[in-house]
């Protein structure tokens, strides 16, 4: 049992070291969001996040700069870029070619070995950059480190990928789906002091691929969002 | 019979004045002997580490304490703000997010880490509700062990009581860590980056405490 003095001695240390120490500002504290066991799924088979059968395609709609263009993402096959074996995905605005990104599956990986914004010349990624394993958690972070090379010249490079949330992607008119979110970047460091970036979001579902994309395009951001698909 | 209990009263609150003061006084003294303070990890990751000294104006905003300033970046531009405070200046430190004063705490807990408790705030913004910061807090012995501070993140009343006395009875060095993040707007649960903040901080408290 609490004595007398005891009780006395609480109130009386707490006004003290009031005086000392300066009242703290009091605050009504709530617990923060816990994860949903949605998140703590591991996505089992990476494969069929991003289906590359031939002639699949994806049609978004990108706004740049207050104008709306229509993208259209196809899978164009195989392809052999930087030495190795790939499925190139091409994307064509208005019919001119944007960009290019050459994918591929390899020991339960989808990796991005390759990515260009002209016909002529590729940026090849040595080592492929990792974009999702088979069994991964969100929040799951690949290091990359290795080479940029383009046209015969390589540079020092190092990297990111991250499934980080499951999100609900509404899509114009092919429907609303719950797609894993993906980011990724590539910095290279120039001897000007400045530096080549390759940074860009993929939004996932299985069975259908993207449903949104988003690529750095110098300093803003530029989000492409589904308006319908083909798988034939 | 009253005089004499309000004689005793006066009496007991004289004595604890004393004794507040003198713990006080001792437990500063004692910490002012700490050079101590955890240096992180280079890399964690694909993180790498750089040193933030900081600006005239944000020492004198955050009290004038003792502290090394450090940001991670990553390769997605994402950053990741670590404060370690010397426990000379521990009291007069000041909240980073609270001082910017469009901040304040919204939500707070103490999580589990390995090496020990932290206390995990969310900070938001009053001018824009979708502004936010999560910051992680945590005193650091240079055994590695680490304790929980206070849930507004300053730390409280008890918290000084607590640790005064803690640094009189078990008079080893520590600092105090703050480790921080801007809540990106597409992470709506802040889920992503409570993940990325448990990764620096376990890092952080894994290999820290060792250097």
């Amino acid at each position: 049992m609490m004595s007398h003095s005891l009780r006395l001695m609480l109130p009386g240390m707490i006004v003290v070291m009031s005086m000392l120490t300066g009242c703290q500002k009091s605050a009504s504290y709530t617990s923060a969001a816990k994860p949903s066991n949605e998140n703590d799924k591991p996505i089992v088979d990476c494969s069929v996040m991003l289906p590359l059968k031939t002639s699949f395609s994806w049609t978004f709609e990108t706004k740049v700069d207050q104008r709306t263009f229509t993208d259209i993402a196809t899978v164009r096959g195989p392809i052999r870029v930087g030495g190795g074996d790939a499925n190139l995905v091409e994307t064509r605005r208005n019919g001119q070619l944007v960009l290019r990104e050459a994918y591929r599956y390899a020991k339960g990986t989808l990796q991005l070995t390759a990515f260009s914004t002209s016909a002529k010349q590729w940026v090849v990624l040595d080592p492929p950059l990792t974009l999702l394993k088979d069994g991964a958690q969100l929040g799951d972070e690949y290091k990359w480190s290795g080479q940029l090379r383009i046209d015969g010249k390589s540079i020092d490079a190092s990297g990111l990928s991250r499934p980080s949330i499951r999100e609900a992607v509404q899509t114009q008119s092919a429907g609303r789906f719950s797609g894993v979110r993906i980011d990724s970047g590539v910095s290279a460091p120039l001897a000007n002091g400045d530096h080549i970036k390759y940074q860009t979001t993929r939004w996932l579902a299985t069975g259908i691929g993207f449903i949104r994309r988003e690529y750095l395009d110098r300093t803003a951001r530029r989000q492409s969002n589904l308006i319908s698909f083909k798988m034939k | 019979m009253e005089v004499a209990i309000t004689k005793r009263k006066q009496a007991l609150i004289v004595v604890l004045l004393i004794a507040t003061v003198a713990i006080q006084a001792v437990a500063i003294r004692v910490r002012a002997h700490s050079m101590f303070r955890v240096r992180p990890p280079l890399f964690i990751g694909a993180w790498e580490i750089k040193s933030i000294p900081l600006s005239s104006e944000a020492m004198s905003a955050l009290g004038n304490p003792i502290v090394d300033g450090w940001n991670y970046s990553n390769a997605l531009d994402e950053a990741v703000t670590i404060q370690v405070i010397s426990p000379d200046t521990f009291d007069a430190y000041r909240n980073p997010p609270i001082l910017t004063r469009f901040f304040t705490a919204a939500a707070s807990k103490e999580v589990a880490s390995k090496p020990g408790g932290m206390q995990q705030t969310t900070f938001a913004a009053l001018a824009d509700a979708e502004s936010k910061i999560l910051m992680m807090t945590w005193l650091q012995q240079k055994s590695g062990r680490c304790k929980p501070v206070s849930s507004s993140g300053d730390p409280s009343l008890m918290d000084r009581l607590r640790i005064n006395i803690e640094t009189l009875v078990q008079p080893e060095p520590y600092c105090l860590v703050r480790v921080y993040m801007a809540i990106p707007k597409w992470d709506q649960g802040g889920q992503q980056t409570q993940r990325t903040l448990r990764r620096i901080v376990d890092a952080i408290q894994t290999s820290g405490g060792n250097q």
